[in-house]
Formats: C-alpha cells, sequence, structure tokens
C-alpha cells in the first residue's frame, strides 16, 4: 500500500504537468527533487511484514527517477546527477533499513528513531517557523539541524534546487540502518 | 586564405536601435590549423563551438554569431575568450564585424507560442510508468525479474524521451504587417533547440530571454551555411525578411496556396472562422456555427495589435510555405488585411 501511494504521489506533478493544469508551475522545480520526496517519506516506513526484496522500492521507482531525472537535464536544470545520486543512496538505504528492521522485538525503535529523523524534525521545524510568523526564527538550531538531516528535508531543498549537503541525511539514514540491525538480530535471537 | 563573411544581404529592414531581443552579435575570428575545433566562450551569454578540423598551414578569417545578453547587443558584448581544442593551432578574436553588428527588425511583434512546449513527459511515457509499475508489483514476489523489467524500463523510458526531445515542436509564421509598408517577415520559432540558415540579415529572439544560448557550426561556411542554435528551456524565434514574389493573399485572391483553415478578425476584435481557403478564389464567408467557436488558435493571436483587421490561414503541407526547409506546421498571419 506503502508503495502504491508513493508510486501515485510522486507521478502526481508529471501527470499535472503533461495535463497542463491551470495554477501549477513545476517549470522552476527540480522534478527529481518532486519525485523523490513521497517515494522517501513512505520507503522507510516500519513495516510488519517482509517484503521479498529489500530493493523492491527502488525497483518500482527507478523508471519513474529516470523520466524526471532526464526531464531536469533536458531542461538544463543543474545538480541532476547529484541530486539523482544522492537520492538513491538514500532511498536504498531507507528501504534496507525498513527490511531489517521488520519482524524484531524492538522494532519499536526503529519505529521511533524513524519519525524523529524522517518526517519529526520536519515537521517541528516547519510548525515552529511558521508558528513565529515572517520574519521570525523561532525553531532552534538542533531542530534547524535534525530537519536538514531529514531525507525529506534535503529532498524539499533539491526541488528547488537549493543547495543542501547530502552528508548529514546520509548519516541519519546509516543511523536509521544500525538501529534497524540492532533490532533485526534482537529478532534472531542469541 | 580563405574568407568566409556571410554578409550576402546588406540590404533589408534594419534598425540601429530596434527591438533590445537579438542574441547575436557577429564576431570576426581568425583561426589557424592544426585543431579539431574551436570553442568560444562567452559566458555567461553562451558559446560557439566551430567544428573543424584544419590542418596544419591552414587559414581562416570566419564572421560567426555569439550570443550576447538580450539588452547589449549594440554595446557592451563582452568579447569572447577562444580556446582551441584537440591541435596545437590557434584562435583569435579579431574584432565585431561592423557591418550589421546588431541585426534587428523594426516594430514589436507577437510572437507566437509554440504548441506541446511545456517541457512535460510525454503521455506514452507516463502510460510505459503505469505499466511498469503495475507489472513490477504484480512481480513483487521476484526480485530478480522485478529488478530487470526496472531496467528495461527505464531504458525504454530513455529511449522515448530522447526520441520526443529529437524533434522539438516548432512551427513557421509567415507575417505580414501590411500597414507598414507590405514587409514579408518568416518567423520560425522552436522549442529547446532549432537549425537555421546563417544568411543574414536575421534576427533571433529567445523566451525567456537571457537563457544561455549554445551556437554550433562548421568551420567551412558557404552561402548554405547553416548553426544550430540551442537554449535549453527556452522558445527561439528566428525571424527573417522575405519577399514572397508572385505569392500574395487578398481578399479577392488567394495566389498563395490553399490554407486548410482560416479566421478573420476584424477591426472592432470580433473573430470570424471562414474555413478552408482553396488557391484562386476569393476569401470565404464566415461560418454559421463553427466548432471552436470561431477563434484561432491561441498560440497565435497572443496581444495583437488592436483596431486594425486580422488574418490567421493554417497553411496546407502542399501550399508555398517560405523560404528553405520550414518545420511542419506553416501559419500565415497578416496585419491590417
Amino acid at each position: 500500500v506503502s508503495l502504491s501511494i508513493a508510486w501515485t504521489a510522486s507521478i502526481v506533478p508529471l501527470v499535472c504537468e503533461w495535463l497542463r493544469l491551470g495554477g501549477l508551475d513545476f517549470q522552476a522545480q527540480s522534478r527529481l527533487g518532486w519525485v523523490f520526496l513521497p517515494w522517501l517519506a513512505l520507503t522507510g516506513l516500519p513495516r510488519t511484514r517482509r517484503r521479498a526484496s529489500p530493493w523492491l522500492a527502488m525497483s518500482l521507482a527507478a523508471p519513474m527517477l529516470v523520466a524526471a531525472g532526464l526531464q531536469d537535464h533536458l531542461a538544463g536544470r543543474p545538480g541532476v546527477l547529484h541530486t539523482a545520486g544522492v537520492g538513491c543512496a538514500l532511498l536504498l538505504l531507507l528501504d534496507r533499513a525498513a527490511h531489517d528492521a521488520c519482524g524484531g522485538t524492538r522494532r519499536d525503535a526503529y519505529g521511533l528513531a524513524w519519525t524523529v529523523l524522517v518526517p519529526g524534525a520536519v515537521m517541528l521545524h516547519v510548525a515552529l517557523t511558521w508558528g513565529a510568523g515572517p520574519g521570525r526564527e523561532a525553531s532552534s538550531r538542533v531542530v534547524s539541524f535534525l530537519a536538514s538531516a531529514s531525507p525529506l528535508g534535503w529532498s524539499f531543498a533539491r526541488m528547488g534546487a537549493v543547495a543542501a549537503s547530502p552528508f548529514a541525511p546520509l548519516a541519519a539514514c546509516l543511523l536509521l540502518l544500525v538501529i534497524a540491525r540492532g533490532a533485526g538480530r534482537e529478532a534472531l535471537g542469541p | 586564405m580563405a574568407v568566409c563573411a556571410l554578409g550576402l544581404i546588406a540590404s533589408g529592414p534594419l534598425s540601429a536601435h530596434g527591438s533590445a531581443g537579438q542574441r547575436l552579435r557577429w564576431a570576426r575570428i581568425e583561426v589557424d590549423g592544426p585543431l579539431a575545433s574551436v570553442r568560444l566562450d562567452a559566458m555567461p551569454a553562451g558559446v560557439v563551438e566551430l567544428a573543424g578540423p584544419l590542418t596544419e598551414g591552414e587559414h581562416r578569417v570566419l564572421e560567426v554569431p555569439v550570443p550576447v545578453p538580450s539588452s547589449s547587443t549594440n554595446t557592451g558584448a563582452r568579447q569572447p575568450e577562444t580556446r582551441v581544442v584537440g591541435g596545437s593551432g590557434r584562435a583569435r578574436f579579431v574584432s565585431w564585424s561592423e557591418s550589421e553588428s546588431a541585426t534587428t527588425f523594426a516594430g514589436a511583434v507577437s510572437w507566437p507560442a509554440v504548441p506541446g512546449s511545456s517541457g512535460a513527459v510525454p503521455l506514452p511515457v507516463l502510460l510505459l510508468l503505469l505499466a511498469a509499475f503495475l507489472v513490477g508489483l504484480a512481480l513483487r514476489r521476484r526480485p530478480a525479474a522485478c529488478a530487470l523489467l526496472a531496467l528495461m524500463s527505464s531504458g525504454v523510458v530513455t529511449l522515448l524521451m530522447i526520441n520526443a526531445e529529437a524533434s522539438p515542436p516548432s512551427l513557421r509564421l509567415l507575417e505580414l504587417r501590411a500597414a507598414g509598408g507590405g514587409e514579408w517577415h518568416v518567423i520560425d520559432a522552436a522549442r529547446d533547440a532549432c537549425r537555421a540558415s546563417l544568411e543574414r540579415p536575421f534576427e533571433l529572439v529567445l523566451q525567456p530571454a537571457n537563457v544561455p544560448l549554445r551556437v554550433s557550426m562548421p568551420m567551412d561556411l558557404d552561402a548554405r551555411a547553416s548553426a544550430r542554435f540551442e537554449a535549453r528551456g527556452a522558445t527561439l524565434f528566428v525571424r527573417r525578411p522575405f519577399a514572397p514574389g508572385p505569392h500574395a493573399l487578398t481578399r479577392s485572391m488567394n495566389r498563395w496556396g490553399r490554407l486548410d483553415a482560416t479566421w478573420v478578425r476584424t477591426a472592432d476584435g470580433v473573430w470570424t472562422a471562414r474555413g478552408p481557403w482553396e488557391l484562386g478564389r476569393p476569401l470565404p464567408e464566415p461560418i454559421e456555427e463553427p466548432l471552436d467557436g470561431g477563434l484561432p488558435p491561441g498560440h497565435l493571436n497572443p496581444a495583437l495589435p488592436q483596431g486594425v483587421e486580422i488574418l490567421i490561414g493554417r497553411l496546407a503541407p502542399q501550399a508555398f510555405r517560405g523560404p528553405g526547409n520550414g518545420p511542419r506546421q506553416a501559419w500565415v498571419r497578416i496585419t491590417s488585411f
């Protein structure tokens, strides 16, 4: 279900652009960033059942990522290879982490870490920024850093072709993988 | 020494202070072999790539179109930096060309929009993405098959998109402003890239105006030489004057060729559809209840002058379509018809 939702959400901008729906202007934005956003949001979602392959999300997303990346490249948008490389690495890490954490007795630890590092920090940062009103900085440095370390924060930045360091989100995904491996080992027992 | 100056048409409706949209300025370049190619860097306005090769002892003096910012055609354009690729030859910028260094045409023009120029993913690709996802879901318990499917569909997506890119949307508009002395212009509009003859005078305008422009052309120039102009994400308009000769369109007689569809706007702004206009026949009467409401395609009538009569017609494939090999879609637009 999560893969279907991710696929549907990621193709929406491409379809809207093809239909030329009024008011939706994606010309200035990276389509690749748009496509990555829902996949990165839902691929690492804690699961109750293991999939047959830990790379299923990548296999299903690949054709659309290629289409969006080519669109960006042909339109002359900068940083396509950077976005594609980092985005695929994040996607693979998240898919693997969710796969490894599945079925363990301590998978709650992975769920908590994923909630904080992927959607939580970004949501908190946005809420604090919006709540503070225009021109005021209410979000703390820690929250801002966590939001920039979230794969969603990185993807959102790349949508607008904003320079965003890939190291923090990669480190966050590696941390999730480590936690997931620990949870998975717990499930296997001594 | 071969001097390849392409100022073949020195006359024409040129204006020293014409429209500020012209993105080219002619430069005189001196090139000595041996070399494979020469690159002129005029960034951020763009680059020129001159394809060789030239052998040892060969010498050329070339006049080449160099990209300039849209507002600095006459003054302020940066001198391009020359770089030789593949050889020990040399290339040198000599000067800006004194003749027609800033070819622009008098009067504003209502540039047509190129249909299908949104840059959207083509429909076949969207359908392929849907099919690949559904089949991939069905194969989710077979990881190897799923990965193979992803690879194959990614390859097909790439081929489809590159193929769609190879023939970017384009159109030709033959425009006459009867009130301004009856000058004909041919406007070739294309998305992202186009190939155009270097026969002067001509004007190259981009929308958006200052997208970096890449010009690719051979060093062996002759009167029929052409160049490829590429500006990703922009629409390119090449405008040049032409004489239609005996071909003419008046209300009483079509001496041009068959028009598949015709629309006329009255001075008070009311459009009427006239349907096909056959060669040798007078302008047809308005169609009583046209399917399209009597309006011409919107991409051909943006911001047209008010208070004058206008004719828009779509040329039949076999009709006279103006000079050279134009795009498949060709239209006629006559102001003060």
